[in-house]
């Protein structure tokens, strides 16, 4: 058995292998904790946006973490995607995005949150604007004769998420991560040495410190490290078609064509518990929107539907938490893994080895939930 | 060069457009059978590959059978009976 | 458009199992829907029934029973779909599953009466879609021209023709094998040689047996044994103990190469049958979440069920091959003891009724259960990389849709993938046209030997809906003029 590392992660999905190739990078020896496919996965179900517009209307902060993020994409993926020299580094294209308005009522309901968002955030916001119908169809000839107009962010992106988590669990496992493939069930604060002892179901980890990344899995790990979060499922169904013709070259906020042709179609919020099941209305609902919104795709077919689960805090924004009792335990929770995963592997794995997450983040703080029972 | 010949008495026979050439069926047949009968051993290609993609199962498992029957792309051409009048498009373009 | 109805119980797939599943359960006064993809009903052994079971001649043996149990078809209370395809089902689980109606079925009508999805919804399921050929692993297996022995035993029965002419080889083993090739030389078509790939000392394997399954099933054991003997005198050149199979060709199949006695040799090859039994199809049966349990004589899972083919959701029943390999004669018993146990459960049969018939068809099916361990050991399946090629080279496709070598899979299991779920994310195997179904068995296989674990700890493929490819048009109401996009 090998020596304690400096860093063990819980949780092997995009927050958590990102996080870990951040602590690799810096010089940490760090051990991957990851229970597998057969957990709630939220990576596994991602719709591959990096989005910025919209984000955090209500808190710069947030707003602000994802354009940083949004921006280091480029560099985070070509970092990543050893097949080298390649046009969309996993998948990632910076191609701005679009939420189509269908209907003159729709703009205008995005044209007063634009106005409301901008007013908050003041000069040098993330640059989403409105477009009319004439701008829109310019930048997306395909979209259908209902089509009103929109908002447009130039950050905005998308990228492959299954590519990403792989090439990020071949980078860790290059590198010499060790990745244990269990579940864990305590962590254990080991006050002689200041350390943890994390007990999986396929051993023992001991470290130096402990990242909480596991999602909807975290809660139950909390408690004994004076840790906190709230978290609930909030389930999101997405439609997959067969490979088309390319037609969509921004991304769009619910249809998205992916690099290989396929085309994503989302999606919905859903208080569904644990249930990852589709439904035939919601399905239904998914595919009337995107024919509005692309007549086409009515003679496209439908290859895959699923459900997975947003890890969603009572705001939406993420939770980032150093534990005061517990110095060496922090915890990170969002429901953007895929836009974060950049800042995840670059400041936010810094800020939590430099001892100063709770001062970097404030706003993420589990605190705004009121004082712990 | 292995070619399919019937074993046994057929029926009265149909017209089928095979991409726009018209070709006689037999009742029981499918436009599986027809093509493979007619010499075809690939029926589309693959949109990974672009190699050619032919039908292994012959039951609707395999997908390796998609043709465009009266214009409806990504038939299982081994479940489509034929009919009179029929038609059958094969290697439809797939995306790149 | 979507309609709306319900009815007593669903049975998918009419094949042997199903239609007798649906006969009992009608004869009892309840209501069924009948739903199969096929033009024609009657399933892979009774295929074009029609117009091939009043043929005498070699094929004639095949349909025994078929009109019989076609006649369900016209039966009271007996609603029949023909190419109808299912896109999804679910079953409420306790305590949920005390509703009315805890099954719920979308389907799409065949072409006929206008194309439409439909939602049945039902007090119970049974499932009976039947089984598959095991998709087997080597080099040049996606060239055209290489298929299944059972396919090229369909298109006999389907469209009534034999190949002939030369270049076609028969490469495997099983029973399926041997009674297609007994049935295209009676029919005067031509086959070129038999490859047979089971490892020697399968026979000695399966010796223990043989005596039980000549008690059992002395019928089946007579059968076998005479296409046994068939086959050795048929003037067929047979190759014995084959290894290092491969399909070679540019855009098709143009010859078989492999390793006899000690000998490489190359026949020139335009069709290539390949057959190394056959798996029960578990697309829906894990499209609704049901337990499975991994039977390893036959290497394949199965739904986990009563000895009545009660699933673990207690609404929903299989039948058939479907439940676990065992021929036409059992997947007729299974489907009518099904449909007896639905009845049962849904209040149309008391306890004593149905024991009186139950038990007569429970001992009739243990009888033959011998005979079927007996040819699960005589045939035992192929490892799964046994015919992949020594370097991993990268045209043995595990995936054909998606074109996931094999050498690739592994590269991704030691990447971390630890289960076929995770393989699929990491290489898209299982996102193809076939949704998962011809790389399913394999996979599974491959990532528990990779993995030192057992298949059941591995896992199999998620399945979603829609079952079935389907065109988005059909789920809406009213449909856009088809033009191509700007």
């Amino acid at each position: 058995m090998s020596g304690a590392a400096d860093v063990a992660v819980v949780g092997g999905g995009l927050v958590g292998a990102s996080l870990a190739w951040g602590f690799q990078r810096s010089g940490a020896s760090v051990t991957l904790i990851d229970a597998g496919e057969d957990r709630f996965h939220a990576s596994g179900g991602n719709f591959g946006l990096v989005w910025v517009q919209g984000k955090g209307a209500n808190c710069p902060e947030y707003a602000n973490l994802s354009l940083r993020s949004a921006k280091a994409w480029q560099q985070f993926a070509e970092t990543l995607d050893d097949r080298g020299g390649q046009q969309a580094p996993l998948g990632y294209r910076a191609c701005g995005g679009v939420k189509i308005a269908l209907g003159e009522a729709e703009l205008n309901t995005m044209a007063a949150g634009l106005d409301r968002a901008n007013h908050k955030a003041g000069p040098g916001g993330n640059d989403t604007v409105l477009l009319d119908e004439r701008a829109l169809r310019d930048m997306i000839p395909s979209v259908g004769p209902e089509a009103a107009g929109g908002t447009f962010c130039p950050h905005d992106g998308h990228a492959d998420p299954l590519a990403t988590l792989h090439a990020l669990r071949r980078a860790l496992r290059r590198a010499g991560v060790r990745v244990v493939h269990g579940k864990a069930l305590q962590v254990i604060a080991d006050t002689p040495t200041q350390g943890f002892r994390i007990e999986t179901d396929a051993g023992r980890v001991t470290c130096g410190r402990v990242v909480l990344a596991a999602g909807l899995g975290t809660p139950g790990l909390c408690e004994p490290l004076g840790l906190r979060v709230k978290l609930r499922p909030q389930r999101g169904q997405i439609v997959v078609t067969e490979r088309t013709d390319r037609f969509l070259d921004p991304v769009c906020h619910s249809v998205r064509q992916t690099e290989n042709g396929t085309v994503m179609l989302g999606d919905s919020k859903e208080e569904a518990g644990f249930d990852t099941s589709t439904t035939p209305e919601v399905t239904r609902t998914i595919l009337k929107r995107a024919v509005r919104c692309f007549p086409h795709l009515a003679h496209v077919r439908l290859m895959r539907t699923w459900g997975a689960l947003r890890v969603m805090s009572p705001d939406g924004l993420p939770i980032y938490q150093t534990s005061a009792r517990h110095p060496g335990a922090s915890l990170v929770t969002c429901h953007s893994g895929v836009t974060l995963a950049a800042s995840h592997s670059g400041e936010v794995a810094t800020a939590i080895l430099e001892d100063r997450m709770n001062e970097t983040y404030p706003a993420f703080s589990p605190d705004r939930f009121g004082v712990a029972a | 060069m292995t070619v399919w010949k019937h074993h046994g008495p057929v029926g009265a026979p149909v017209t089928v457009l095979v991409n726009g050439q018209a070709v006689q069926a037999h009742p029981g047949e499918t436009v599986a059978t027809v093509l493979l009968r007619l010499g075809y051993r690939a029926f589309g290609s693959s949109p990974v590959t672009g190699k050619p993609l032919a039908p292994t199962c012959m039951m609707g498992i395999c997908f390796g059978c998609l043709c465009r029957i009266d214009g409806r792309p990504g038939i299982q051409a081994c479940l489509e009976p034929v009919q009179d009048g029929l038609s059958v498009e094969t290697d439809t373009p797939v995306a790149s | 458009m979507t309609a709306e109805d319900t009815r007593d119980v669903v049975v998918v797939g009419a094949g042997p199992a199903g239609l007798a599943a649906a006969q009992a359960v009608a004869d009892l006064g309840l209501s069924v829907r009948l739903i199969d993809e096929q033009a024609d009903a009657g399933g892979q052994i009774w295929r074009n029934a029609a117009r091939m079971a009043t043929r005498r001649g070699p094929l004639e043996k095949s349909y025994d029973g078929a009109a019989d149990a076609l006649a369900a078809l016209g039966s009271a209370g007996v609603d029949y779909a023909a190419g109808a395809t299912v896109l999804d089902a679910a079953a409420a689980l306790p305590p949920q599953n005390s509703r009315a109606n805890p099954i719920r079925i979308s389907w799409l009508t065949g072409g006929g009466g206008g194309r439409g999805i439909r939602e049945t919804s039902a007090r119970a399921l049974i499932v009976a879609t039947g089984a598959m050929e095991r998709p087997v692993l080597f080099p040049g297996a996606a060239l055209p021209g290489v298929m299944g022995v059972g396919a090229v035993q369909s298109v006999v029965k389907q469209s009534g023709m034999v190949p002939s002419g030369g270049g076609f080889v028969l490469a495997g083993q099983g029973p399926l094998l041997l009674l297609t090739l007994s049935q295209i030389l009676d029919l005067g078509g031509t086959v070129d040689a038999v490859l047979d790939l089971a490892p020697k000392g399968n026979l000695a394997g399966a010796a223990s047996g043989v005596l039980a399954a000549l008690l059992g099933d002395p019928k089946v054991m007579a059968q076998g044994a005479s296409l046994l003997w068939r086959a050795r005198r048929c003037g067929v050149p047979w190759y014995r103990g084959v290894r290092a199979l491969r399909a070679v060709g540019e855009d098709a199949i143009e010859e078989v190469a492999f390793e006899a006695e000690g000998k490489t040799v190359r026949l020139p090859c335009t069709l290539l049958g390949v057959h190394d039994g056959v798996i029960p199809n578990t697309q829906l049966t894990r499209l609704m979440k049901l337990d499975h349990v991994w039977n390893v004589p036959q290497q394949a899972f199965a739904p986990r069920c009563t000895p009545e083919g009660q699933t673990s959701a207690p609404s929903v029943w299989v039948a058939g091959d479907g439940a676990g390999i065992a021929g036409v004669k059992v997947a007729r018993l299974r489907g009518t003891l099904a449909g007896l146990d639905v009845a049962r459960s849904l209040g149309a049969m008391d306890g004593p009724g149905f024991r009186a018939r139950a038990d007569p068809l429970g001992k009739l099916i243990a009888r033959r259960a011998p005979a079927r361990a007996f040819v699960d050991r005589l045939f035992a399946p192929l490892p799964v990389t046994a015919l992949a090629g020594a370097e991993l080279a990268d045209d043995a496709l595990v995936c054909r849709c998606e074109a996931v070598s094999l050498a690739r899979v592994h590269a991704v299991i030691a990447d971390g993938a630890t289960g076929p779920n995770r393989v699929k994310t990491f290489t898209r195997c299982g996102m193809g046209a076939c949704q998962g179904r011809m790389c399913g068995n394999a996979l599974t296989r491959i990532v528990a030997a990779a993995t030192g674990s057992t298949p059941d700890d591995t896992g199999a493929l998620r399945i979603r809906p829609p079952l079935k490819p389907t065109l988005i048009s059909d789920y809406l109401d009213s449909v856009p003029p088809r033009e191509p996009p700007l």
